[in-house]
């Protein structure tokens, strides 16, 4: 299996990635997503890993957001004890729907991460708390909030207090929701489950029972440019190859 | 190469020096016989008498002592007239007040001579000049390192003698630095490093003399000793020519967790209700923050701020670690009852309250009761094992669980813990962090929504091992807290069996069959199958 040389460049990894696709050497990094994969070595976390950021994840239930969050969430978690800083998560679960197995299967450590169940209005406000006490990741589940149109001001606070503190959040959404305009966040992409047969990836059967399927981000807006999409292939809940497309707007 | 930095240290003390000896951190007129004499006059100095003694060990020397206490704001105020004077000479001067329990309180100002034209040795010597204008005493010393010139020009200032002289330029940044630390080390005593008095006396008593004799004891707990202070010691060990690693020896220091919690108060409260209404929620704060440490309360230090009297602290000790709050509450009562009729605390009236939590445990027996019921014998021995090996809590963590707690209530703060056969609701319970689950319990361990109460083990169909299906599928990552009914939702278009699930429940004894279901769009669904009403219930997400 050829994997792809690690870069923390998008756009030089970008050009690997393609160069490798055109070569048929379609880099599938098969596996979990391990924690001492460093940030950086896939398009994934290149693009949408952004310590001392908000990125945005609109998805409807099902569709991946969650898994593809705690991804990005160890990344950030790598990158942080690779730093010599506290590796501590957060996850606020309003819902409180967060179930250790899957986590655990996802690679995640349980014992640190620290789940916080408050009202959904308080959702934002307990994650700039969170921040500010130091947490290498968090992850902020308000998938089942049906309106955002007033979150602007705690999410600019949010963004600040992770600005401060470099810390990765990554924002889950509904993409149903009703908004009054995009929230203020670093990056913001669509995960979807992928179309049968996308870009010619192996992972991206036809969604069958038993068979893994392929989510596809699809990037709305991101700081440093549209970046390309990117496909994840997952088994169920686990993030387990990655492929780079060509951005398809 | 030249020195960078310089340490003026002032002898501001030598206005009374005609009087006899200074006390040093004292603010009333009459020192406590313990405080620690900053300066000497000669003819104190003659008969013995040295800087950093106790006044009752000087008084052995020269009974007949007279001690004058500095007043320390009138010393600040002309120290930073002694700093403007040095602003004439170098750009960057910065005056440095002693610190509080200082064995050498001398005050002083650091001068940054980077850049300056002239040597340095001149530089110092107009330093010197510009000082004693001012009808003060200095001593002046320059190295590479503002904690080293600081160090050193204190104990020149206490210790004339011995360095004989009043000016002193250090080259230590040149290819015999290491010869040249040591032996600044070796004729560096102990007491010039601004570490405790406390310290000072302990590490006298374990033989230290002088700073090179601390190196050694780096590989024996000194930094856990000196807590913040090593911060202080650093720059004078560093470089310790006998010790390659001394700096990954001093900088990983974890400074000592401290609980303290403070309130002041709009007015003066006089009556011990009220001031026991105020203290109650305190109490609950400092037992809350060490919970989420992992440590329970053996000593309780509560100092009361009054209205114009000097401070009241109370020291409560406790016979055994306690966690309750009352508890704590009246045994304060009782001690307050004696201090309001002794000290007539009432009389004055409390202004603020801090409450410190001095002395602590670790909280092993809170950890066994966050696992249901008490251990017995058998399967719960490892669980033990497992909790009392849990690491403790970082503190900016254990804060933030405290705080989160107290706001949002128990049960919605914590870990999630592995469960291996568990019902899959079951499976978002969270459990205080740091306390260890039993990975091969049938239930939640420790969980509140699960208690034991006799429960039959749920058994798993042998396809799932671990909470994961055979065929790859780990349980959804999102469990909703009540099944949703699935005509609700989109068109099914595959559906596999996942699971079946058999046991004993509160309700009676269920059989349950999960099936993965794949809707138009793709996205995939846990549900559980009805065989009564022959329907689907949503229960998770694969997301």
């Amino acid at each position: 299996m050829n994997v792809p040389a690690v870069s923390s460049e998008p756009a030089r990894l970008l050009r690997r990635l393609q160069s490798d696709a055109g070569a048929g050497r379609l880099p599938l990094a098969l596996g979990r997503a391990r924690e001492e994969s460093a940030a950086g070595d896939d398009p994934l976390s290149a693009w949408w890993s952004i310590p001392g950021a908000v990125v945005e994840l609109s998805a409807l239930p099902g569709a991946g957001a969650l898994s593809v969050a705690f991804a990005l969430a160890l990344r950030a978690r790598a990158q942080a004890v690779a730093a010599r800083r506290p590796g501590w998560l957060c996850a606020l679960d309003p819902a409180g729907t967060l179930s250790a197995p899957a986590l655990l299967h996802l690679g995640v450590p349980l014992d640190e991460l620290l789940v916080i169940r408050p009202p959904p209005d308080r959702a934002l406000a307990c994650a700039t708390r969170a921040c500010r006490s130091g947490v290498a990741a968090v992850v902020v589940d308000v998938a089942a909030v049906d309106d955002l149109s007033r979150w602007s001001v705690p999410l600019r606070r949010l963004t600040l207090a992770a600005e401060e503190q470099g810390a990765a959040v990554l924002l889950v959404t509904s993409a149903r929701a009703r908004r009054e305009g995009p929230l203020p966040c670093a990056a913001r992409a669509l995960v979807d489950v992928a179309p049968p047969g996308a870009g010619g990836v192996a992972g991206a059967r036809p969604p069958a029972p038993g068979a893994s399927a392929a989510l596809v981000l699809r990037p709305v807006r991101h700081r440093h440019g549209l970046p390309p999409r990117v496909l994840c292939t997952p088994s169920s809940s686990v993030i387990a190859a990655l492929v780079a497309e060509q951005v398809r707007h | 190469m030249l020195p960078r930095l310089a340490a003026t240290c002032v002898g501001i003390v030598a206005i009374e020096r005609a009087v006899g000896v200074v006390a040093g951190g004292a603010s009333s007129s009459r020192p406590s016989p313990h405080a620690r004499l900053c300066d000497a006059s000669d003819g104190a100095l003659a008969r013995g008498v040295r800087p950093g003694q106790r006044i009752v060990d000087a008084q052995r020397c020269a009974p007949d002592l007279q001690v004058v206490a500095v007043d320390v704001a009138g010393l600040t105020q002309a120290l930073h007239g002694v700093a403007e004077q040095l602003y004439r000479h170098a750009p960057a001067c910065e005056p440095v007040a002693p610190a509080e329990r200082a064995c050498l309180p001398f005050f002083a100002v650091v001068v940054d001579l980077a850049g300056l034209p002239r040597p340095p040795a001149r530089t110092l010597a107009e330093l010197a000049a510009a000082v004693a204008q001012t009808g003060h005493r200095a001593v002046v010393a320059a190295s590479s390192s503002r904690a080293l010139s600081l160090a050193v020009a204190r104990d020149m200032a206490a210790r004339p003698s011995r360095w004989g002289r009043a000016q002193l330029v250090i080259d230590d940044r040149g290819p015999e630095r290491l010869a040249v630390r040591t032996a600044l080390r070796t004729r560096l005593a102990v007491e010039a490093l601004e570490l405790d008095r406390d310290v000072v006396d302990d590490l006298r008593a374990a033989g230290v003399a002088c700073a090179q004799d601390l190196v050694p004891l780096l590989r024996s707990g000194l930094v856990e000793r000196l807590g913040v202070a090593a911060q202080r010691v650093r720059p004078v060990l560093v470089d310790a020519a006998d010790l390659d690693d001394v700096d990954d020896l001093v900088v990983p220091w974890r400074p000592p967790e401290l609980v303290v919690v403070a309130r002041e108060l709009e007015h003066a409260v006089t009556a011990l209700e009220p001031l026991l209404f105020v203290l109650r929620p305190l109490a609950e704060d400092v037992l809350r923050r060490l919970d989420a440490r992992g440590a329970r309360l053996l000593e309780l230090t509560v100092a009361l701020r009054r209205q114009t009297a000097a401070p009241t602290e109370l020291i409560v000790g406790f016979p055994a670690a306690v966690t309750a709050v009352d508890v704590v509450v009246r045994v304060l009562q009782a001690r307050l009852e004696r201090a309001f009729a002794q000290q007539r605390v009432g009389h004055d009236g409390v202004r603020g309250l801090v409450l410190r939590a001095s002395r602590t445990t670790p909280a092993r027996a809170r950890q066994l009761e966050g696992l249901g019921s008490p251990p017995s014998s058998g399967s719960s021995s490892g669980t033990t094992a497992a909790s009392l090996a849990a690491a403790p809590l970082q503190g900016a963590i254990a804060d933030l669980c405290a705080e989160f707690s107290a706001e949002l209530g128990e049960g919605r703060v914590g870990c999630l813990h592995p469960t291996r056969a568990a019902l899959p609701e079951h499976m978002t319970a969270l459990l205080p962090p740091g306390v260890a689950a039993d990975a091969d319990d049938d239930r939640v361990a420790g969980s509140a929504a699960a208690p034991r109460r006799g429960r039959r083990p749920v058994t798993l169909d042998p396809r799932t091992a671990h909470g994961r299906f055979a065929a790859g599928w780990p349980w959804p990552l999102s469990m909703l807290p009540t099944p949703v009914r699935l005509a609700s939702l989109e068109a099914v278009v595959d559906e596999r069996l996942f699971c079946q699930l058999d046991g004993v429940d509160d309700d009676g004894p269920y059989e349950r069959e999960y099936r993965v279901v794949v809707f138009a769009d793709g996205r995939r669904a846990l549900c559980v199958w009805d065989a009564e009403t022959s329907e689907r219930f949503l229960c998770g997400w694969f997301d």
